[in-house]
């Protein structure tokens, strides 16, 4: 959710500032808006994950942002196109990403949905102790 | 969002504690949130840069340019009728000077007339006849083959200025373009497919007439190493130029500005 207000709020400032991005900037601005989102998602997934790191998630932005900045300089001023590598590397990541967190939300929502099923079915055990019939195994979910 | 969800709808972890909470403000929405605001702002400022650029090369549409031009065109038409007018009427005011008043100011104004007339002819403001050459020079008539340049298949600005300069050193006495009188302030150039004297689009066949001497205006044309020379390639193409030697023809008068505002007469003597 903060993640959400923030890129609105963000958007918000961005559209009153009076000033925008000199053409020959453009280069940066594009390429650091895919390293910053590569990091948003990437703390997302360690968030659902449980592994999120303040450090690692703050340094990793500081750092990708910093490395695209020195690669789209050095490339410029050399002729190559090195801030092609940084686009696509960031274009992957994201979608890796992007696919990691759907799976974990999706897993998740498989273990709280039969975690569920199991509660209710010991609760109904509990209540007629005469039953003698064990419930049908669920299906493990995989992934 | 979706860590706060879990954290509701998961019985395993315990309740957060206030601790708990305020870490998590620490370590997560504080970080996070920041890092999407800067997220925010580099989107919005790349869109705002994608936006301006385009619109500020490409404010006018063709079409839109295409009826600037074409009212400009008009307006540069009714005023050069306007100013016929104008011209005939200083005219006529002129000879109707002459024709009243004294004798010594008939005179008088008999001879300023005259030096009128010779700083007009002088300056190519009014019509001339006489005999000459005229130049016909025209495109190729064979395609270019696919991926040649059709540089020599076209007539130029070049070639055509080309011409009246040989036909000034030759001695030619009056230059006119099509209906374009070549004069002080002529200007022969390369506008897109079309060629413009005197900010006036022309179109091929270019007739260059000029009066002089018809033999030694057509001697220099066609003198060795002179402008066919130079056009050789292409005529190669399939250019046509044709030099003939006419006994009358009409040269239009001057019609451009000749308004100085920044030069002024030096009176020395």
């Amino acid at each position: 959710m903060v993640a959400f207000i923030g890129i609105a709020v963000g958007v918000l400032v961005g559209y009153l500032l009076p000033f925008s991005v000199p053409v020959d900037y453009a280069r940066y601005v594009s390429v650091a808006f895919l390293a910053g989102l590569d990091s948003l998602l990437g703390a997302l997934r360690a968030d659902i994950e449980g592994k999120y790191d303040v450090l690692v998630f703050v340094s990793g932005f500081v750092s990708n942002a910093f490395l695209v900045a020195v690669l789209v300089f050095v490339g410029t001023r050399l002729g190559v196109d090195l801030y092609l590598a940084a686009l696509v590397t960031f274009g992957v990541r994201i979608f890796e990403n992007l696919a990691w967190i759907r799976r974990d939300l999706i897993t998740k929502r498989r273990e709280a949905l039969q975690r569920a099923r199991e509660q209710q079915a010991e609760s109904e055990l509990q209540q007629d102790g005469s039953e003698t019939t064990s419930p049908p195994p669920i299906p493990s979910p995989s992934r | 969002m979706l860590s706060y969800a879990r954290a509701k709808k998961d019985p395993l972890p315990p309740k957060a504690s206030r601790k708990d909470t305020h870490s998590r403000n620490w370590n997560w929405n504080f970080p996070v949130g920041v890092a999407s605001i800067i997220l925010g702002v580099l989107a919005m400022m790349q869109f705002r840069t994608q936006m301006s650029t385009p619109y500020l090369i490409n404010n006018y549409s063709n079409s839109d340019t295409t009826r600037l031009i074409i009212y400009s065109e008009t307006e540069r038409n009714r005023l050069t009728e306007e100013l016929d007018q104008v011209k005939t009427q200083l005219k006529e005011a002129q000879d109707l000077l002459g024709e009243t008043g004294r004798k010594a100011d008939q005179e008088t104004i008999k001879l300023l007339k005259d030096e009128v007339d010779k700083a007009n002819m002088q300056a190519g403001l009014i019509p001339v006849k006489g005999p000459g050459v005229l130049v016909k020079l025209d495109d190729s008539l064979q395609k270019p083959a696919p991926g040649e340049d059709p540089y020599f298949y076209l007539v130029h600005d070049v070639d055509i200025q080309t011409f009246v300069n040989e036909l000034w050193a030759a001695g030619a006495e009056a230059i006119a373009v099509n209906d374009q009188r070549v004069a002080i302030s002529t200007s022969v150039r390369c506008v897109g497919p079309t060629i413009m004297v005197n900010a006036v689009r022309l179109a091929p066949p270019y007739m260059i007439r000029a009066i002089g001497n018809p033999s030694t205006l057509e001697t220099a044309l066609r003198m060795q190493g002179g402008v066919l020379s130079s056009l050789a390639q292409s005529i190669a193409h399939g250019v046509r130029v044709d030099i003939q030697k006419e006994s009358e023809m009409i040269l239009p008068e001057f019609k451009g500005g000749s308004a100085f505002r920044y030069a002024e007469p030096v009176s020395a003597r």
